[in-house]
């Protein structure tokens, strides 16, 4: 093992006490020791300086982002780059918005070609059709209301009617009634 | 240590993560170590204040490029001594060595700590830059044979001559032999 090795400290354990046997009998390797020893310390004695003054840390203005690295880092980027984004979006959905459809060929019915004009024709055919049903079916419907409208009122009057009459005939009774008892104290006077 | 070298290696990523109070935890406790390196290599304190700084913010620069966090210490003097050797094949030609006269064993020994960090200071500025890293690294900032030779980028044969030689030069200016 190197004395200069023995004296920085480095080698196995092993190594160290080998040399150390040697140096136990070798006065002259001793001494070699020694002035390496010595040397080490002298070094050693040197201290370590303090910093003259603080090393600027990253968050200095030293450390701060060029202009163009502030450009191209600032906010606003974000802001800008959304906008362009939405209105990518909103371009792209009204370039895809589904067009008229154009019609350069009539459809075909069981074989038979029809004109924009015929299948028109047909449509509005059709819807009167419709409307005319319905309107028979809603005058079929009102008609059949007033029907048993009628006839419901008709009823009620003659049910009024009938109860008149029998109202009526009971007075014509409590009339009769009082005649009777009126002619009857009448004979009852005379009498006596 | 190896604490120490946990504690660096969260620090570091959570610096990779944007966090800048982990990097500035980094910096202070990594700053005296850089400077002082700097300062033993280069001996200009000026030069070495404004090299440790670039230090530091090609770390912050280049924190991404570092594979593994916890070998960050190699790393950051890895690239101290580019920043180092880059100014000094720059001031080459400038470059002049102190002279020095060795003095005795006895006279070391007699010396009052300001006139011996002087004579370490003198026989430092006998090495070869090369030589003066080596004895910086191993005795200065503590590192291992195999952390030199990773911030180097050379053998660890390499290493070991280099620093060799140098302490040869160095005992012969601190502790020659009595006569």
């Amino acid at each position: 093992m190197d004395l200069r090795d023995y004296a920085l400290g480095e080698g196995s354990a092993a190594e160290r006490r080998a040399l150390e046997a040697e140096l136990a009998q070798d006065g002259e390797l001793r001494e070699e020791l020694h002035r390496w020893e010595l040397t080490l310390a002298a070094l050693r004695s040197a201290p370590d300086e303090e910093i003259p003054r603080r090393i600027a840390f990253v968050s200095d203005p030293v450390f701060a982002p060029n202009w163009w690295q502030r450009l191209f880092s600032a906010p606003q980027w974000g802001f800008a780059s959304a906008a362009v984004l939405g209105g990518a979006i909103v371009a792209h959905g009204w370039l895809l918005k589904p067009s008229p459809a154009v019609v350069d060929q009539a459809p075909v019915a069981n074989g038979v070609r029809y004109s924009e004009a015929d299948l028109s024709a047909a449509v509005e055919s059709a819807v009167a059709r419709a409307v005319a049903s319905v309107e028979a079916r809603q005058q079929e419907r009102l008609r059949q209301v007033i029907d048993e409208s009628e006839k419901r009122h008709q009823t009620e009057r003659q049910m009024m009617a009938a109860s008149f009459e029998e109202n009526l005939l009971l007075m014509r009774k409590q009339i009769n009634r009082m005649y009777v008892q009126s002619a009857n104290l009448n004979v009852g006077s005379v009498q006596q | 240590m190896i604490f120490r070298e946990v504690e660096d290696q969260d620090l570091v990523t959570k610096a990779r993560k944007g966090n800048i109070d982990a990097f500035n935890a980094l910096v202070s406790r990594h700053e005296k170590r850089v400077f002082n390196y700097l300062l033993r290599i280069l001996r200009d304190r000026e030069d070495s204040l404004d090299l440790t700084q670039d230090v530091f913010l090609k770390a912050y620069q280049n924190l991404s490029k570092l594979s593994d966090a916890a070998r960050f210490s190699p790393w950051l003097f890895r690239i101290a001594h580019n920043e180092a050797f880059s100014l000094l094949r720059k001031n080459r030609p400038d470059t002049v060595e102190m002279a020095f006269e060795p003095g005795t064993a006895d006279a070391r020994e007699g010396l009052f700590p300001v006139e011996m960090s002087l004579a370490v200071e003198t026989a430092l500025g006998r090495l070869t830059p090369e030589q003066r890293e080596a004895v910086v690294l191993k005795i200065y900032q503590g590192f291992k044979f195999e952390e030199m030779a990773e911030i180097l980028e050379v053998p660890l044969s390499t290493i070991k001559s280099r620093l060799y030689s140098a302490l040869d030069v160095l005992k012969g200016a601190l502790a020659p032999v009595k006569g």
